[in-house]
């Protein structure tokens, strides 16, 4: 898939556990795994919004297009 | 208009009606299949009993034959008392039309088995599984079979019938079950809907 996650470098950088992600975004844990893995088919923008919020980033620092 | 996660929503589902419905087509699939275990039993105990009884017993004197209760046509036909006369033995259309019962009956529990099967997992909230999907097209292509298949037996016994009586020339006209096809069409076309609707919750359930 060309969109690729960032997500575990991010969260790497704010020094934030995945589960203290999920708590705060309101996302369950496996979707955010899903997500970190880039096993999903697609991301809302709430969603995305919600994560960008409390990691304090842009949506380009967590998604990243690569042919 | 509804709100969810942050966005507005055009459509609302009763969840306390479908419910309702649910229940009500669960308990009616429940009574149906014993209600139809047992007429299978009891047919069977019926063609059985006819089989190994004397083939005498089922003499059938056509003098006394004076109306054809016709629930084809549903009317009650007034015989002429010199069309049919002498006597004839019943047994083997007897076995034939409990066979064919049999088969009706049987084709219906083996709907009404699947259809309570599909109706559990749609209160299990997995109305989109493969299983659902592959049940309704089973249900569709029975429905589809038995459109051919009973007016085959119908026509055979009624043309069996017609020898025994020595009517003459008759005809028996062979005629598919269009209602029965355009059922089974109806029902793997939903078949098809509930597949749509398993690559709609799959791709629901990936996006996060």
């Amino acid at each position: 898939m060309p969109i690729i996650t960032r997500l575990d470098r991010v969260l790497a950088d704010r020094k934030m556990q995945l589960s203290e992600l999920s708590e705060k975004v309101g996302v369950s844990m496996p979707n955010l795994s899903n997500l970190k893995t880039g096993k999903v088919r697609a991301i809302r923008f709430s969603t995305l919004e919600k994560v960008c919020e409390v990691l304090e980033c842009q949506p380009g620092d967590i998604l990243e297009f690569k042919e | 208009m509804i709100m969810k996660g942050g966005m507005i929503m055009n459509r609302s589902f009763n969840k306390k009606y479908f419910n309702t419905i649910l229940t009500i087509t669960r308990w009616i699939t429940k009574v149906s299949v014993v209600g139809l275990f047992i007429l299978i039993g009891f047919l069977l105990i019926s063609i059985g009993v006819v089989m190994f009884l004397p083939v005498e017993l089922f003499d059938f004197n056509l003098d006394n034959l004076t109306t054809i209760d016709s629930q084809y046509l549903k009317a009650l036909i007034e015989v002429n008392p010199d069309l049919f006369t002498g006597i004839v033995n019943v047994k083997w259309q007897l076995v034939f039309a409990g066979f064919i019962g049999l088969l009706n009956v049987s084709f219906l529990q083996y709907v009404f088995i699947i259809l309570k099967k599909a109706i559990i997992d749609v209160s299990n909230e997995k109305p989109f599984s493969e299983k659902n999907i592959k049940r309704f097209n089973l249900i569709g292509i029975a429905f589809l079979v038995s459109g051919f298949l009973f007016p085959t037996f119908n026509g055979l016994l009624f043309n069996s019938i017609m020898k025994m009586l020595s009517i003459g020339d008759v005809n028996v006209r062979y005629m598919i079950n269009l209602q029965q096809i355009f059922m089974g069409l109806l029902i793997i076309v939903l078949a098809n809907i509930f597949e749509y609707g398993a690559y709609l919750q799959e791709d629901h359930d990936m996006t996060v």
